[in-house]
């Protein structure tokens, strides 16, 4: 099967200079497990754009480093 | 990594232990105030032995960082069904009560008399607060107790939404004496303030008296006071206040069509002009008054008189 | 990705698995521990913040508090909303034992709303009943639940298992002894030996595709995509009313719920393009959903939520609420859009298409102690069929649960699990790992649910229901071809089948019932009239077990318990007695 690589949109965004390095409380909380961590800098990121915009990532972390948008299609 | 951030880990490791206040004193005294947030939020989340826990949440409305103690008034508000509030812990609210910080004064004013811990002489103390936040937990403080003095008093208050909740207040005491300073109210310079009050004759009871009062307010010309004068002839008897409220059940504006629609229904038997109005209420654009004048005449059919 | 081998897996063994973390789950959870049994919480989420209750409830929208209604009333009203098809004894439990469970939740830290003098501020929304007491601060539900399931005296009885996912319940002589599933990130995979089994999976939510196109941009929480539907349809229980879709007016393209219950007491309301209030119907029903979507397709239209009128110092207060509680990004919508509600009203729309017995009646059939058509099987929450049993219910009904399958449990047997339904379940979990480069799952998705909005969306027809049933088994084999390269994708792939599985459900349940009913729910554009002398009844709907094929059953509404004034029963059946004596007493407790 042929592939294409497409980029696209993601809601949550992580501050990855606030992002604690080793902790992995938004990863954990996330109810669609869209989030995880980059084995290259130890922070969080979205690795799938499957989000619902409900929050826990965001009101969970300890140091405001999540941010959660809109998913481009419903803005 | 920085030394606040591995302590915020260590922190995070420790909520599934179901740490005790004591395990995370440390925390909780630490220099750093993000360390000293999370704590509390750890302490909320794992909390067990709620004696053990209740003073730090107190202890940190006094927090010399803005942000603890914003998550500590949160966490006061969130909390209050588990707390168990001993001398400590009012020791802690009633030092915060002469904060600089106008929103630790309210979340410490707000604890007190959620729990009971305050009487009407403190309440009235903290009505001379600069802060209106502040006022308005006082005027809910006074509730509890039934103080209509206090909210009397309150319904001077220079700030409006002081005077509305003081007005809510005293319907929600639902005293006819709380009627007097209701009464008083009748040429409020704010609008929502003589509406709040005229709604409060609704649960108050509204003698002949405030009934004279509320039909001249049907004539207001903002639509919040002639709805909730409508409301308030709900309660009253008054003759004289059919044909007003006949002509407000006809009002350009639809929430004063249905406080009319309403305040007409226990009249339907009494004057025949009433069933007529309610005939045309069920033709109205707006599906509630429709509702509410169907409501009525079916009742009545059920019921004849 | 490397596909464990059948007999290379994890093995756990409790008295009773709950499968679902969310609020009937825990409740659940709760409740069969303190009854004494060891208990499993499979939750593929995590329970901190899984299920509806993802960041909290605003309000509660069934309580039946002493002094404001009773119990009666509220059974009469659920009845007619629902046209007459309850079974009584279901609804009469949540209207019974409700105000006991706002009161054990609020030991544990719940927040409800309460006046100054300590009284639950219950709040009349609709013409009639006054059952609607919110929760302005109610955003930290699962924090107090996930607190108590870790509490001292629980914690040795609940082992939570997150990340963890069932895609089968096994069955053995027809009795449920288990379950199986994989580890959602590691690909491990698992089964589970228990006495007893309460589903708790929520609603079928990612039925319908929204308006958006936006695969997760449901309205409810997209990880209830019907898997508790499917599960228990495959361990051979019935299912009934699934013709009866739930839809839900809500804010257009955010697809979340516009919160009347919340705005409504503060003087908010909804109105059309010309400011009027529209609505006719006295209560939450599919009949008022039909006076929404005509109005939306008028030329009074849109519709709205109307604040605009009101004071600032009432809007920041509102605004307080929404923008903390359930859907707190609500906040970022409408600011992205610039909408503040000072000036501009809130446009509405309607909800894409979804099963869910918490807002509407289509479920897994239960009877009043949450047991299933199948021996140790329990249902409770958005996915039991309790009519319009909301978050109350749901506790209620997770409580119930709990105490009836610890006792099921105690003397239950843990036979060996059969190894031919481990297998099958084997195969569904892993086959598309097997075919990596098969097409995704997000294409086969959208299409099937595209799908199901072109066939099975309202008003529904005879060819349309049709061509639905051929597109859903056409989409087996697209389901068989998908690829997936990671554990979340095989999740999402599981997931997949559950969506096709309750999408043939709801096309074949509703071609079987041939008559319109609750309003837009089942309106048959072909057949518009209400046939009370062939479909005064329930439409239950199971797995043959000789074909494998779906079968339905007609089941008589049961003698109502409560008079319900001003209907009549078509079928003339008497009421029968009211709980009474010990019946009662065992209902109050």
């Amino acid at each position: 099967m042929a592939h294409a690589t497409s980029r696209s949109d993601v809601p949550v965004v992580i501050d990855e200079e606030k992002c604690i390095d080793g902790c992995t409380l938004c990863v954990d909380m996330c109810p669609l497990d869209s989030l995880a961590i980059n084995p290259d800098s130890g922070k969080a990121y979205m690795h799938v754009d499957e989000c619902w915009y409900c929050g826990p990532c965001a009101a969970r972390c300890p140091v405001d480093a999540v941010t959660v948008n809109i998913p481009y299609l419903l803005r | 990594m920085s030394a606040p951030n591995a302590r915020i880990l260590a922190l995070l490791e420790l909520v599934d232990e179901a740490p005790s206040a004591q395990e995370l004193e440390p925390y909780l005294q630490s220099d750093d105030p993000e360390v000293r947030r999370t704590a509390l939020a750890v302490l909320s989340e794992a909390g067990d032995d709620w004696e053990e826990a209740t003073p730090y949440f107190a202890a940190a409305l006094t927090d010399p960082d803005e942000a603890v103690r914003e998550r500590a008034a949160d966490l006061l508000r969130e909390l209050r069904e588990v707390l168990r509030p001993g001398p400590e812990f009012v020791e802690h609210l009633q030092v915060a009560t002469s904060s600089d910080d106008a929103g630790t004064r309210c979340a410490a004013v707000g604890a007190l008399w959620r729990h009971r811990l305050t009487s009407s002489a403190d309440l009235l103390r903290y009505l001379s607060d600069p802060d209106p936040h502040v006022r308005r937990e006082v005027v809910l403080g006074f509730v509890s107790l039934d103080d209509l003095d206090g909210l009397a008093v309150a319904a001077r208050d220079p700030e409006p939404r002081i005077r509305i909740a003081a007005a809510r207040g005293i319907g929600a005491v639902g005293d006819p004496r709380g009627i007097a300073t209701l009464v008083g109210m009748h040429d409020d310079g704010d609008h929502l303030a003589r509406a709040a009050a005229l709604n409060a004759l609704g649960e108050t009871g509204c003698t002949d008296d405030a009934a004279g009062l509320a039909v001249s307010a049907l004539a207001d010309t903002a639509w919040e006071v002639r709805q909730a004068a409508a409301t308030a002839l709900i309660e009253s008897t008054a003759d004289g206040a059919v044909e007003p409220l006949i002509v407000a059940a006809a009002d350009q504006n639809l929430d004063v069509r249905k406080a009319a629609v309403k305040a007409l229904t226990p009249r339907l038997s009494q004057h025949p002009d009433v069933r007529e109005a309610l005939l045309r209420a069920q033709g109205d654009a707006d599906a509630d008054v429709r509702a509410f004048a169907r409501i009525a005449l079916e009742s009545e059919a059920d019921f004849p008189s | 990705m490397q596909i464990p081998e059948v007999s290379d897996r994890r093995h756990l063994e409790c008295d009773v698995l709950v499968v679902g973390g969310g609020t009937a789950g825990t409740m659940a959870a709760l409740t069969a521990a303190s009854n004494g049994a060891s208990v499993l919480i499979m939750e593929k989420a995590h329970v901190r913040h899984s299920g509806a209750l993802a960041m909290g409830m605003d309000g509660v929208n069934n309580a039946v508090v002493p002094g404001k209604a009773t119990p009666e009333d509220y059974v009469a009203d659920i009845t007619v909303a629902n046209d007459g098809i309850v079974n009584q004894r279901t609804i009469y439990q949540t209207a019974t034992r409700g105000f006991e469970m706002v009161q054990r939740l609020e030991s544990y830290g719940v927040k409800f709303e309460k006046d100054e003098h300590d009284e639950y501020a219950v709040r009349k929304v609709h013409r009639s009943g006054s059952y609607v007491l919110p929760m302005p601060e109610g955003k930290e539900v699962k924090k107090v639940l996930y607190r108590e399931l870790r509490s001292r005296n629980v914690r040795s009885h609940v082992t939570m298992t997150n990340r963890l996912m069932p895609v089968r319940i096994l069955t053995v002589d027809g009795r449920a002894v288990g379950a199986v599933g994989f580890d959602t990130r590691t690909g491990e995979f698992v089964t589970v030996s228990a006495g007893a089994v309460i589903l708790a999976a929520g609603a079928a939510g990612r039925l319908g595709l929204p308006a958006s196109g936006y695969l997760y941009g449901t309205y409810e929480n997209p990880t209830n995509a019907g898997d508790g539907y499917a599960m228990a349809y495959h361990a051979g229980a019935e299912l009934s009313g699934i013709e009866c879709f739930q839809i839900n007016p809500l804010i257009k393209d955010y697809n979340g719920p516009a919160c009347a219950y919340v705005a409504n007491p503060f003087g908010g309301y909804q109105v059309n393009g010309e400011g009027n209030r529209f609505v006719d119907c006295d209560y939450w029903s599919g009949q008022m959903m039909a006076e929404v979507k005509r109005e939306l397709e008028s030329s009074r239209g849109p519709i709205y939520l109307k604040l605009s009128h009101l004071p600032d110092a009432t809007i920041s207060e509102i605004e307080g609420i929404l923008h903390t509680t359930e859907r707190p990004t609500r906040g970022t919508f409408h600011e992205g859009r610039g909408t503040n509600y000072r000036d501009r009203d809130i446009e509405m729309h309607i909800s894409e298409i979804g099963l869910c017995s918490g807002h509407s009646a289509s479920g897994v059939w239960v009877d009043e102690h949450a047991r299933t058509t199948v021996p140790g099987l329990y249902a409770a929450g958005d996915m039991a069929l309790v009519p319009h049993n909301y978050m109350i219910g749901a506790f209620v009904y997770g409580d119930i649960a709990g105490e009836d399958a610890a006792t099921f449990a105690r003397s239950a047997s843990h036979p060996e699990l059969p190894e031919d339904q481990i297998e099958a379940a084997h195969e569904l979990i892993y086959r598309p790992a097997s075919n990596p480069d098969g097409p995704p799952q997000p294409q086969v998705e959208y299409k099937l649910r595209r799908f199901v909005n072109d066939y099975l969306q309202p008003p529904k027809t005879e060819r349309y229901l049709s061509l639905g049933v051929e597109a859903f088994e056409r989409m087996r084999t697209d389901i068989a071809q998908m690829g997936a390269r990671t554990p979340h994708e095989l999740m999402r792939c599981a997931e997949v089948s559950f969506i096709r599985d309750c999408a043939e459900m709801a096309a074949r349940s509703s071609l079987e019932r041939t008559e319109s009913r609750w309003g837009l729910y089942h309106a048959r554009d072909d057949i518009p009239q209400q046939d009370d002398a062939s479909w005064f009844c329930h439409l239950n709907l199971s797995k043959d077990p000789a074909t494998a094929g779906m079968t339905f059953a007609r089941r008589p509404v049961a003698p109502y318990i409560v008079p319900v004034p001003g209907f009549v029963r078509p079928d003339g059946v008497p009421d029968a007695l009211a709980p009474q004596g010990v019946e009662l007493a065992e209902a109050w407790r």
